[in-house]
């Protein structure tokens, strides 16, 4: 016993009962199982299973086995047949007669292969013609077609776009109401808006001539966010200046975009890793804090306010129904979805309107779509300069720094450490070493203007003026050499 | 005659009445012939004696799964998948093993894709998942062994086993085959056969102990 392994032991006793092992290990087991008591007992366990499982009940017959079984083999074989348009048995000779075809056509194709890209290049040609035609031309749009660049932008900058110039009809988008837009739609305009041509616009703004570029693709895209959003800041303040002379509904700092589907935005939150500590950023101050955010009760809020914009967007669909049929006073208000929230339908003269509005904030707020710059190529030694984005902090400050074609630069420091909150005031504005490059000779000039401003000789404001100052004159410099 | 035999099996009903009792005169001569006789004729194109290996053999093929799954509902499923697959295979036969530790061989393979597919569902079965996993079970046998016939608990211990100690042991002691024949069916070595056996017949003994105490 001591000379085997247990499971060596195991395996004999299971030969052993199988009836597997010659006459000398037969009696070595029986010798084995009378010294031991522990063998005894597992050779009793493995007869008493044996003679168990060996007196087994066979499962009762099944009567039709054969019935069924014959039935789905037929099945199979006929769908096997179906399968085939002529007989099994031709199926080495029509598989030759196959692969000969085969050669055979691709001999003709080889040989005709000049005619076929001919053909082939006809018909691209062909398809290309009808893509100008009809959609660069915009005939499946016909609200747009035949519109030149002017009109393009006079759209985009005012709100107002010729539907039918036979009927004098016209759409007018109105976002200039502060918590709210209005679609106006009429024969003729409400308030005339001054006929602006692209060249006024430039004589405005005076962009470079890459911004050119950029404005004459983004023209004819109607897209008034991509043109601000290609000018320097002192530009959008002009921009801003001439369109709020012209009456137009549009503001230069941002407009609405339209909300991204909430559930959509939620599945991207939770692949992130859910980090709790948050930096708050004002103008002149930074909160470093850690914020609990419950994504749950976000989201069943976003769904409601959803919810509510569906509602707004079918009563608004009810409106310039019914009014279309005129059977609607010339002022007309609806039930609104919201206590807080104004549906209002109105008239003047030709035209009717259709107003949503909010005595709160917090509704039909879309996203405000962020400043994006087009990617403006830079002359001569400035190569390769892009956006970089950095991060220091110690015990009691930190600075952020974004370089890129406005730069800033922010040290904060630190208020009261003691505050659960920790909390950061603007320390001091100043020029990366890096960008020495950029305001050239204007570098030491900044420098001593921060050390006047630690010295307290001078303050942060004056210092920002003369920042855009410098910046002014660099871009002219710069101009100059261009 | 034959395939006047043939015939019949493959027009079913509409089969004249006169060629049925000439081809079933044929067929009680062929039901006494060997497997190796009947699968010749098969090769040679007589599909319907096809029909005498099946009564021959679907009898231990439908006990070998029903030993396997222990579930009477998918027994003829599955034995009836073994005997398609067989006939399929069949003119490819080559006589190098016998007929029923091949035809062993495809309700072995038919189990293991069924045992597969089931492994896979259990995955996403909560049920199942509780319901199978091991540790219950011995809890439940362990506990109350009494409330259950000793057949059924061997059943349900059988069931416990995973499938690779599972086979030989049905194999073995419920349908009885040979060492070599297992092996041949399980496609593996005799040893492994041994050692497999071995170790299943020891897991079973543990799973049924208060079973054994009692009776022993």
């Amino acid at each position: 016993m001591k000379q085997l392994l247990n499971h060596e032991v195991s395996e004999l006793l299971s030969l052993y009962v199988d009836g597997e092992l010659d006459a000398e290990k037969v009696k070595f087991v029986e010798q084995l199982a009378a010294q031991n008591s522990e063998v005894a007992n597992e050779l009793n366990e493995l007869r008493f299973l044996k003679r168990l499982l060996t007196s087994k009940q066979p499962v009762p017959e099944k009567l039709g086995f054969w019935t069924r079984l014959s039935v789905e083999l037929d099945k199979r074989s006929r769908e096997q047949d179906n399968l085939l348009p002529f007989p099994k048995k031709l199926i080495p000779l029509m598989s030759a007669l196959g692969a000969v075809a085969m050669v055979v056509v691709a001999i003709v194709l080889y040989q005709n292969r000049s005619s076929l890209f001919q053909y082939a290049g006809k018909q691209s040609e062909r398809v290309q013609q009808a893509y100008e035609n009809n959609i660069l031309k915009a005939s499946l749009m016909p609200w747009f077609s035949n519109l030149d660049k002017n009109q393009v932008l006079q759209f985009a900058l005012f709100g107002t776009l010729p539907l039918d110039a036979k009927a004098e009809t016209a759409l007018r988008v109105d976002e200039s109401a502060e918590k709210g837009y209005r679609i106006d739609v009429g024969r003729k305009q409400a308030k005339a808006n001054p006929r602006v041509t692209v060249a006024d616009l430039y004589k405005q703004i005076n962009p470079t001539q890459a911004q050119l570029l950029v404005i004459d693709s983004l023209l004819n895209r109607v897209m008034l966010a991509g043109i601000t959003a290609s000018l320097e800041p002192h530009q959008r303040d002009r921009l801003e200046r001439f369109l709020q002379t012209g009456n137009a509904p549009y503001k230069v700092a941002a407009s609405n975009a339209l909300p991204e589907k909430a559930e959509r935005i939620f599945r991207e939150i939770h692949r992130m890793p859910q980090v709790k500590t948050f930096i708050l950023v004002s103008p002149d101050s930074a909160a470093y804090s850690h914020i609990d955010v419950d994504l749950e009760t976000i989201r069943i809020r976003v769904r409601q306010v959803e919810f509510q914009r569906h509602d707004i967007e079918a009563q608004m669909d009810v409106l310039m129904r019914r009014f279309a049929d005129r059977e609607m006073s010339p002022v007309h208000q609806l039930p609104a979805p919201r206590e807080n929230m104004r549906v209002e339908a109105h008239r003047e003269g030709d035209f009717f309107s259709i107003r949503v509005e909010s005595s709160s904030d917090e509704t039909l707020s879309a996203p405000r779509m962020m400043w994006v710059k087009p990617r403006i190529r830079i002359s001569g030694s400035e190569k390769g300069r892009g956006f970089n984005y950095r991060f220091y902090q110690d015990d009691s400050t930190f600075r952020v720094e974004m370089q890129g074609d406005s730069i800033t630069i922010v040290k904060m420091g630190k208020m009261n450490p003691l505050h659960t909150m920790e909390h950061y005031t603007l320390d001091s504005i100043f020029r990366d070493p890096n960008m020495r490059m950029r305001v050239g000779i204007h570098a030491m000039r900044l420098d001593s203007l921060m050390d006047a401003v630690r010295r307290g000789e001078t303050d942060i404001n004056t210092v920002r003026k003369q920042i855009r100052k410098m910046e002014i004159e660099e871009r002219t410099r710069r101009k100059k050499i261009e | 005659m034959i395939e006047q035999g043939h015939k019949s099996l493959r027009d079913g009903k509409s089969s004249h009445m006169a060629s049925q009792s000439v081809a079933d005169v044929v067929d009680v001569a062929l039901d006494e012939k060997s497997d190796e006789l009947l699968i010749t004729l098969f090769q040679n194109g007589n599909q319907h004696v096809f029909r005498f290996l099946v009564e021959r053999y679907h009898g231990r093929i439908r006990n070998l799964i029903y030993s396997i799954f222990h579930e009477q509902e998918i027994i003829d499923d599955i034995a009836q998948e073994v005997f398609i697959k067989a006939y399929e295979a069949l003119p490819r036969f080559r006589f190098e093993s016998s007929f029923y530790t091949w035809l062993y061989r495809i309700a072995v393979n038919k189990s293991r894709d069924e045992l597969r597919k089931r492994k896979v569902r259990k995955m996403f079965s909560l049920q199942t998942m509780l319901n199978s996993s091991d540790k219950e079970f011995h809890a439940k046998i362990t506990v109350h062994p009494e409330d259950k016939e000793a057949q059924e608990l061997v059943a349900a211990g059988l069931q416990s086993l995973p499938e690779k100690f599972r086979l030989p042991i049905v194999l073995k002691d419920i349908d009885g085959l040979s060492y070599e024949e297992i092996a041949d069916v399980m496609q593996c070595e005799i040893g492994t056969v041994k050692s497999r056996l071995s170790r299943a017949r020891a897991m079973l003994r543990k799973s049924l102990k208060p079973l054994l105490k009692d009776n022993i």
